[in-house]
């Protein structure tokens, strides 16, 4: 059985163009995936070749973004950055919707005792600031871009462990769970094959919420210098780089930081506009 | 019925909290290295030597029992000493979250008003152009990289203007930057949780009956819709204070701040992990407790949340 949301992706898309806001922010997305595979064609210099000769050279025709301390070309290493960005925002959303979403559906799902305990977990991992979860880890694993994405993922898996459950709440009283269980159906059939697809719609939301904060928080972590390791043209990392020479090099920083905020600001806007698109009946479980 | 919502939730309180600490305590346990190596300079001791150093630190004992007399070490205040400095944990954390809670009170005043405001000028005219260039404006707040900002702040304000100190914490205008980084981040969600709360309420029927009588939009919207919605407006933002707390942390560090944030954050580099995960305990229990104390408060205010939200 193909999920609901698969098929209605064309219908999203067309929805998403309709507004200049959105359509901006769409494209924005789907253009982090273009660059990530074409990057070698599009990329005007190397992200890792030094040139000592040109550092700290402000934008010109040449490097139209300016180059940084090394004398990399740093429009070249925003686009090849689309690479890490993207390993990040697909391994981090993984193991958040997975482990969240598991942890959440039994918890709804089997109720009493179970949900108690799971509860309490949640409840304890929604206590800590994410960015604290992450650095206990980090602390725990090391530093690297590997752990930052691992540690993320395990900050942000409460966020879907409690919208899992709300929304398994709502749905086990549905009559076709009823339905399922009276010819016989076992419990993770009913949760995995009949709940789990009825719902996918919300999380898959809430993954673009996610995918924008995980982007926020693996440059918060580069940026303190426990994330990813030189030469990796990671923005967050360009940015613990470029703060050194800011009062002579401003651009070398400013640029990094807006490809993040521009990146993170059209997550947020497209997630906005599917979650109005749900069912509203979602509306009122999603914050 | 108050009162056994107010023992429920206190009860439910206390399992969290145990939770809580042994995630940190697992943590703990999983890092790399042999305590008693890291003791002993790095060498292998003794084994009389090691059997002695494992009976005084109770890691001869079982799992269970050793978190345990973590739990009763956290409780008595003995938090351990700082590795570099030998500074108790539990006084380093207290000096150091003083500066950190200054600086998310200043902030978060900044931003409530910056926020309350604009969702009221969105309230006004609901779905309008106004309204929605309001919502863009408070996402552009939470989607900023808040290291990003504080950097383009100090560049203006302190390299370009030299108007006020790049960082630091002496005197006031130290605390300028950093608040109004920390507010940028935080308006947009305070704005979002007002409007929608101050929505709920718009539509009902003393609000109609208010403008029915023939007084000025304003003058509904402030006195009737505002004042009804202020308890949840406080509620809902009292219960995200911990990603409040989150955006202080990276915030501290841009600005070289002394909060527990940044305390947190040199403790990893140091590998001082006494003070690494005593920050990461106080601030955990500070969140979860203000998250228990708005919601009593909110359940003792407006008696409709005790049934809703058991």
């Amino acid at each position: 059985m193909v999920p609901k949301f698969l098929i209605s992706i064309p219908y999203m898309l067309r929805a998403l163009y309709r507004e200049p806001t959105t359509a901006i922010a769409t494209t924005v997305v789907l253009g982090i995936i273009v660059l990530a595979v074409l990057a070698d064609y599009i990329a005007p210099y190397s992200y890792s070749e030094p040139n000592l000769w040109k550092r700290l050279k402000p934008p010109s025709w040449d490097h139209l973004l300016g180059t940084d301390h090394l004398g990399r070309d740093i429009l070249s290493r925003i686009i090849y950055g689309t690479r890490p960005l993207l390993y990040v925002i697909t391994v981090a959303v993984a193991i958040a919707a997975s482990t969240g979403t598991l942890i959440g559906l039994l918890s709804g799902y089997f109720g009493g005792r179970v949900d108690l305990l799971l509860s309490r977990v949640i409840d304890a991992l929604m206590s800590f600031p994410a960015i604290l979860i992450a650095l206990a880890i980090v602390a725990v694993l090391g530093t690297g871009l590997e752990k930052v994405v691992i540690a993320i993922g395990i900050a942000e898996a409460s966020v879907f462990a409690r919208l899992a459950r709300g929304l398994m709440l709502v749905e086990k009283e549905q009559l076709y769970v009823l339905a399922s269980k009276a010819v016989g159906a076992g419990s993770s059939r009913i949760i995995f094959k009949h709940i789990l697809p009825n719902i996918a719609g919300p999380l898959m939301v809430q993954a673009t919420f996610t995918a924008a904060a995980a982007i926020l928080w693996e440059a918060a972590l580069s940026f303190l210098g426990l994330g990813a390791q030189p030469p990796t043209p990671s923005w967050g990392l360009m940015l613990y780089e470029a703060k050194d020479y800011m009062r002579t090099a401003p651009h070398a920083m400013i640029f990094p930081g807006l490809a993040i905020f521009i990146v993170v600001l059209s997550f947020n806007i497209v997630g906005e506009a599917l979650r109005d698109m749900m069912d509203p009946r979602f509306r009122r479980v999603m914050r | 019925m108050a009162l056994s919502y107010i023992t429920y939730r206190v009860f439910l309180y206390i399992p969290t909290l145990f939770v809580i600490l042994f995630i940190v305590f697992s943590l703990v346990k999983l890092l790399p290295g042999d305590p008693i190596r890291v003791m002993y300079g790095e060498l292998e001791p003794p084994p009389e030597v090691r059997k002695a150093l494992e009976e005084k630190l109770g890691l001869d004992k079982p799992f269970i029992i050793q978190f345990l007399l973590y739990s009763y070490r956290i409780f008595t205040g003995d938090w351990g000493k700082s590795v570099h400095t030998g500074e108790p944990v539990a006084e380093l954390v207290l000096r150091r979250f003083t500066a950190t809670l200054e600086l998310t009170i200043v902030s978060l005043a900044i931003a409530s008003i910056i926020g309350i405001l604009l969702a009221y000028i969105a309230v006004m005219r609901p779905g309008s152009f106004v309204d929605r260039l309001a919502g863009l404006v408070s996402m552009a707040g939470y989607s900023m990289p808040v290291f990003w900002w504080g950097l383009i702040l100090i560049l203006a304000f302190s390299v370009n203007l030299q108007l006020l100190p790049p960082g630091g914490r002496e005197g006031f205008e130290s605390l300028v930057l950093p608040s109004l980084t920390l507010a940028t981040v935080n308006f947009g969600l305070i704005c979002r949780v007002s409007r929608a709360a101050m929505l709920e309420v718009y539509s009902q029927d003393f609000v109609i009956a208010a403008r029915a009588r023939g007084f000025h939009e304003r003058r509904v919207v402030i006195w009737y819709v505002m004042r009804n919605a202020a308890v949840t407006i406080v509620t809902l933002v009292g219960l995200r204070f911990g990603i409040l707390m989150g955006g202080a942390v990276i915030t501290e560090t841009v600005f070289a701040y002394p909060g527990v944030g940044r305390m947190i954050v040199e403790g990893i580099f140091a590998r001082d992990y006494p003070v690494v995960f005593g920050g990461i305990v106080f601030v955990a229990l500070v969140v979860m407790t203000i998250n228990l104390i708005v919601d009593l408060a909110y359940a003792i205010l407006d008696p409709r949340a005790r049934v809703t939200r058991l």
